[in-house]
């Protein structure tokens, strides 16, 4: 039987698909400094279906996932009690949303809770947060991004089963198998592949070592102004030409020598706790080794759709009809506490990477000092697509100050968390995600 | 002090000397605004005082903007005469002549420092849009390749076209380094023709797949045979229930609808396939036998049914849809076969899979025709079958692929044969000539690297993707000559530098012919090929997006129309007015009637939807035909199409600043200058402070601020008259016979009293504002620039050989081509 076209074989990912000479996900975005001699990374950890929300006078009101009071002296709730351990590390955020999103149907909204694309009226997304990142950090490691999800592979449009989308906002497919993503970041690739890749790499460097020689002799043709545009031409070679020699140097250097009995590869999504942990645990190495320092993983998708909504049945959080993560979103939580019971299982295996990341020390500082890590869904309640639930933890050493829950007054665009989030990473930009500002209240 | 009066009396000089071509009116001299400045704001802001305030000496600013090095101060002596700040409250104030002479002559002194910064560029590269033409002309291969690439940004004036707006990016680069090996990989192909997939769909029975006809390539694929990675079905619904269940194969009118949220409903009435495992790319041929049908009463309906077909995908609430061609009307009783070809590149696509039916392709025909008021007939369109061909081969290798690997007949040996398909395709890449020395950088880089492929084809591929790829092919004017003329364009270079402006691509054979015998610039010629070429379709290229850009017709697509207070408005009547606009525009083109008829006419061009907007009666079919226009419709000429009116309003009701604006910019070219910074848009919507207002009373409030009061007065008198018309342009009754809502006395003292008494005054007064406007804007798009000054002395200067050829718009277009501006580098 011919393999389906969607399976990802490790062929395909090394050559990160076609003629892109496996060129890192795109976005013209340069970094404003060189890179930093100890490196900066992001990962976002998404859910699907929002939240428990209660009010303070239902029998169930503690399992409400917001803290009831903002700033800093909020109390955990017992949706997130779970991650107290890490309340200097970490920001609670009230009242964000993508503005385009807000009247649509909160299932929507997944595919675009990390780019802010206005789907209103296609489904035509845009990159995502972390593949914009990827573009310019990806070019330091060996491979761009990590992109996973507990069902895989990129779902149908609509309720897709991955966070992150390229350039042209196509759906990037997500791993879900640990045992072939530790082959991946820490096993020597096959000779036959590397010699292909090798080979992709250096046919893509000699057209454009001909191009930057054929706009040369072009310029002395032009006039002065002329000149000045021809340049941003030759200017954009010699960057895809120093894309490539990166690329290339990459396929010389050793692996990384990870050893495998680090890491418990013989889990599976029946056991979700496992599972999940080791997926997080995968990025951890990931980062330690400096193998990415991009990082997206869906732990469930929105909907009831995969293996992922059965993970509440398998933990025997909430039955019947409100079985299935689904089910719980819409159970009544005013009444029933399984839904807040599942936030907290959620919040306890964000916790659980936090651990792992602040236990890791590069130099002075923790590695969560130098990550940020965003934890969060596109919908507060289900069905309903702001006031989004978002976490954002590490950072401290690029001026994040922590401690608070910031509750916006009016909902406020997500972009705006952003914006910030992208600047103390080295990116000078002012507009992302259909932000109208930044968010300085969160950094030093 | 002295070495300062000279420079201004240098430069009055010269402004005099420029003063026809500036503006309208006469230019004001620093002369009579220096003692002006000395007496309000010298007491504080002089050189000859101790601490002068904010460090400002005024006497010392450079009166020269153009060369000068206080551009910036001058700008915030602008701002604080328009915020009414400057002079201090407890000082003696300005009078509002003296304002307006001193606001007047830094805006007058700032738009010409602009001007001078405009440098007579001529090397830019191709616009999204005609790189994707060039490379479907080129390689003849119908994709849309421009999908992929950023969106181009937009010049000072709205041009998309200017090369100051089109950058490059290293991530654009790649992209069309990606976008060639792929293009590339598509026309020049290698092997044995791949299997086709036929099969044929009779309503509510599953597909059936159907033989290889004799005359083409490429083996029939059984998707029964072949695991499961491919499966069919049928997508047929003919009606919600059994009631209104029709006979197999008959379609009601109905279309895919948007369900308000990221998606189109499926048509209730649909025929077609659901594919699991895409086609995700080659071209698609499609064909439907359809006939009209009467159903049970005999009777016809008023209007016949129509035929489209669309291809796209699905998601888990509906579809992504995209119609193949423009509907077909179907008015025959008896069954006919209708072919639909299409490059299944350019249509959604589901996710790459796993497939299931909520993410899968779809085809489907369906009825888009409308049931007219009152007729107890339906139109019924009855469909016996439809096929599918995927891949449609017509041949093998494709044309595409004989057109560039032409055959040998010759008998060339293998290098020569190379170097002359490298040769023959990077002289139409480049669009002229290729010199020797690059033709053997192509040849020798295809020997070097011919090895190294797999195929032969491959490094022919390789050798074309340089030349897809290359400065000379992504940017205008690519042709180098040896010892060619500083001055003035070569022959191939003005082929393209027309070929682009009137057909955003490349020139074809017959202009490329020309430039080589060296016949171009004969006399009569370019004429001759400039009309040529606006009766080509090509040129809708050149009407749709000039008339768009100068126009600001995008705009249409911003304002959100309010559905409560607008429930006709949709999007088939927003299409319907934009292209209003366009037609209107290619009717005075081509039949080269004078551009007077911008500012009024008695006919436009209609179709059905918007006839019907504007209570004009007897127009059926959505193609769109010319009317003539009495006085009692109320409309003729821009000023009143509903494409103008609708995007200048502010979705609620019409907006007369925006409107007043829109003339002066794009129509008369007098823009007044810019708000100062941080002043916000009227936004009646979000402002609390303009909630419940209506727009005259929110007008008289924004007036009544002294910072905007000095421009407005200028602005909105322009725009009272548009008041006859709402926000989509219904036009309104006034509110008694008495109303003096549309009464507005203009700047120059003329009081006009409604919109045709507004179009009168245009008519006798501006006429001469509104042929340099067009001039120049047209000049701004011809050249890709934004204009110097010589460019606009040089369109300036053509206004009375316009006036001769009797303001013809095609003459117009030719009076530019035929210009020094235009022929120069």
């Amino acid at each position: 039987m011919p393999q389906p076209s969607w399976h990802l074989n490790r062929r395909t990912i090394l050559r990160g698909g076609g003629m892109a000479l496996a060129l890192p996900w795109l976005e013209a975005m340069a970094p404003a400094a060189p890179a930093s001699p100890k490196p900066k990374r992001f990962c976002a950890f998404f859910f699907g279906n929002g939240v428990s929300l209660t009010k303070p006078t239902d029998p169930t009101s503690d399992w409400n996932w917001f803290p009831r009071t903002d700033g800093a002296d909020y109390k955990f709730t017992k949706s997130l009690e779970t991650l107290s351990g890490h309340r200097g590390d970490l920001t609670i955020f009230g009242q964000l949303s993508h503005p385009s999103s807000r009247q649509l149907v909160g299932h929507n909204t997944g595919d675009v809770w990390l780019s802010g694309a206005d789907i209103r009226q296609n489904l035509n997304n845009s990159i995502s947060i972390d593949q914009f990142i990827a573009r310019d950090y990806g070019q330091h490691t060996r491979i761009p991004s990590l992109v996973l999800s507990s069902n895989g592979g990129t779902g149908m449009k609509s309720r897709a089963t991955t966070i992150s989308f390229d350039q042209q906002g196509r759906a990037i497919p997500a791993e879900s198998n640990p045992r072939s993503i530790f082959e991946r970041l820490f096993e020597k690739p096959a000779d036959g592949d590397r010699v292909a890749r090798e080979r992709a790499l250096a046919s893509g460097r000699k057209r454009v070592d001909f191009l930057l020689e054929d706009a040369r002799s072009l310029r002395g043709q032009l006039g002065r102004p002329d000149q000045q545009r021809l340049d941003e031409f030759l200017s954009s070679l010699s960057e895809v030409e120093s894309r490539l020699a990166r690329a290339q140097t990459w396929l010389g250097k050793a692996m990384p020598n990870v050893d495998r009995s680090r890491i418990n590869l013989e889990v599976s999504q029946k056991g979700p706790t496992e599972y999940i942990r080791t997926m997080m645990d995968l990025i951890v190495l990931a980062f330690e080794t400096d193998t990415t320092r991009v990082a997206t993983y869906q732990i469930s998708s929105e909907d009831g759709h995969g293996i992922c909504d059965r993970f509440p049945g398998i933990l025997k959080i909430g039955t019947g009809k409100h079985g299935g993560h689904h089910g719980l979103s819409h159970s009544n939580p005013s009444k029933d506490s399984s839904w807040g019971e599942y936030d907290r299982y959620l919040a306890e295996q964000f916790a659980y990477f936090l651990n792992r990341l602040s236990a890791i020390r590069e130099g002075e500082t923790r590695v969560l000092d130098r990550t940020l890590a965003l934890f969060g869904s596109g919908t507060s309640s289900t069905h309903h697509a702001r006031n989004y639930p978002i976490i954002l933890a590490g950072g401290k050493d690029f001026g994040f100050r922590h401690g608070r829950y910031i509750k916006a007054r009016e909902e406020r665009p997500l972009g705006d968390l952003f914006v910030t989030m992208l600047q103390r990473l080295d990116f000078p930009v002012r507009k992302f995600a259909e932000n109208s500002g930044e968010f300085g209240e969160v950094v030093a | 002090m002295r070495s300062a009066c000279f420079k201004v009396v240098a430069m009055v000089a010269c402004l005099l000397a420029l003063a026809p071509i500036l503006i309208a009116s006469e230019p004001i001299p620093f002369s009579k605004v220096a003692p002006l400045l000395k007496q309000h704001c010298g007491k504080c802001h002089d050189s000859m005082i101790g601490k002068p305030k904010g460090d400002l000496k005024i006497d010392k600013l450079d009166a020269d903007l153009v060369r000068g090095k206080d551009g910036d101060h001058w700008q915030e002596v602008l701002n604080r005469l328009n915020f009414g700040d400057m002079p201090p409250k407890d000082e003696p104030q300005l009078a509002k002549a003296d304002r307006d002479l001193i606001a007047g002559w830094i805006v007058q002194e700032m738009r010409r420092a602009a001007l001078t910064k405009n440098q007579a560029t001529h090397f830019r590269r191709l616009t999204r849009r005609e790189y994707e033409r060039t490379m479907q002309d080129l390689l003849g291969l119908g994709i849309e390749f421009g999908k992929r690439l950023p969106e181009d940004g937009r010049s000072k004036e709205g041009f998309r076209n200017d090369g100051d707006a089109l950058r490059m990016s290293p991530l654009q680069y790649e992209m069309y380094l990606q976008i060639a090996d792929e293009a590339l990989s598509e026309a020049i192909v290698s092997g044995p023709a791949p299997e086709v997939h036929r099969y044929r769909l009779e309503a509510r029975k599953a597909p059936v797949v159907l033989p290889k006809p004799e005359s083409r390539p490429g083996e029939s694929y059984d998707y029964r045979g072949k695991g499961k990675t491919f499966s069919i079905g049928d997508d047929c619904q003919f009606g919600k229930t059994v009631l209104t269940q029709q006979p197999v194969g008959v379609l009601l009118p109905s279309a895919p609808q948007s369900f308000g949220e990221a998606a189109l409903k499926r048509p209730d009435f649909r025929y077609g396939f659901r594919l699991h495992h895409p086609f995700r790319r080659g071209e698609m041929l499609v064909r439907v036998r359809a006939s009209k049908f009467l159903g049970e009463s005999g009777k016809e309906s008023a209007a016949p049914p129509q035929l489209a077909v669309g291809i796209g995908c699905t998601n888990l609430h509906g579809i992504e849809i995209r119609a193949i061609a423009e509907p077909i009307i179907v008015n025959h009783l008896e069954s006919r076969t209708y072919e639909f070809r299409a490059r299944l590149e350019n249509f959604p696509l589901p996710n790459p899979g796993p497939f299931r039916n909520e993410n899968c392709s779809i085809l489907y025909a369906w009825n888009p025709a409308t049931q007219a008021a009152q007729d107890p007939n339906p139109p019924r369109l009855k469909i016996e079958w439809m096929e599918l061909e995927s891949p449609y081969l017509e041949q093998w290798p494709p044309a595409s692929h004989a057109g560039i690997l032409f055959p040998n007949i010759a008998g060339l040996a293998k290098e020569e044969y190379a170097r002359e398909v490298i040769r023959r395709f990077a002289t139409r890449a480049y669009r002229g000539p290729v010199d020797k020395a690059e033709l053997d950088r192509l040849v020798s880089f295809w020997l070097k690297n011919r090895g190294e492929s797999d195929a032969p084809e491959a490094g022919i591929r390789e050798a074309l993707s340089l030349v897809l790829t290359s400065s000379r092919f992504l940017a205008l004017p690519a042709v180098r000559a040896e010892n060619a003329s500083k001055e003035r364009l070569t022959n191939h270079e003005l082929a393209s530098r027309l070929s682009y402006f009137l057909w955003s691509t490349m020139p074809d054979d017959a202009l490329l012919q020309l430039a080589e015998g060296g016949k171009l610039r004969e006399p009569g010629v370019l004429s001759g090929q400039v009309r040529r070429m606006l009766k080509d379709p090509k040129a809708w290229q050149f009407i749709e997006q000039f008339t768009e850009q100068w126009l600001e017709l995008d705009r249409l697509q911003r304002v959100n129309v309010n559905k409560g207070k607008y429930p006709g408005f949709n999007d088939a009547l927003a299409t319907a007015m934009r292209q209003e606009t366009a037609y209107f525009f290619a009717h005075l083109l081509r039949q080269d009637l004078a551009i007077l008829h911008f500012l009024d006419a008695d006919f436009t061009l209609v179709n059905e939807a918007l006839a019907r907007h504007y209570g004009i009666p007897e127009v059926t079919g959505p193609e769109f035909r010319l009317v003539k226009l009495d006085a009692s419709y109320k409309r003729g000429g821009l000023l009143t199409q509903a494409s103008v009116l609708t995007g200048n309003s502010d979705g609620l009701d019409g907006h007369p600043i925006k409107r007043g604006m829109w003339l002066l910019k794009n129509l008369l070219d007098d823009p007044p200058p810019p708000p100062p910074p941080a002043v916000p848009e009227l936004d009646r919507a979000n402002d609390p402070k303009l909630k419940g207002l209506t727009i005259k009373q929110a007008l008289a409030l924004h007036r009544s601020n002294a910072s905007c009061s000095g421009c407005h007065a200028k602005i909105d008198p322009w725009g009272i008259a548009f008041e006859e018309y709402d926000a989509i342009g219904n036009v309104r009754k006034p509110k008694s016979p008495q109303s003096i809502d549309w009464v507005a006395e203009l700047p120059t003292g003329v009081s006009v009293n409604g919109m045709a008494e507004l179009k009168k005054e245009l008519l006798r007064t501006r006429g001469d504002d509104l042929r340099r406007a067009v001039l120049r804007k047209v000049a701004a798009y011809a050249l890709g620039r934004s204009l110097t000054l010589t460019d606009m002395e040089a369109m300036d200067a053509l206004v009375p050989e316009l006036k001769k050829r009797k303001d013809g718009l095609m003459s117009l277009v030719e009076l530019v081509v035929m210009s020094e501006a235009f022929q120069k580098k």
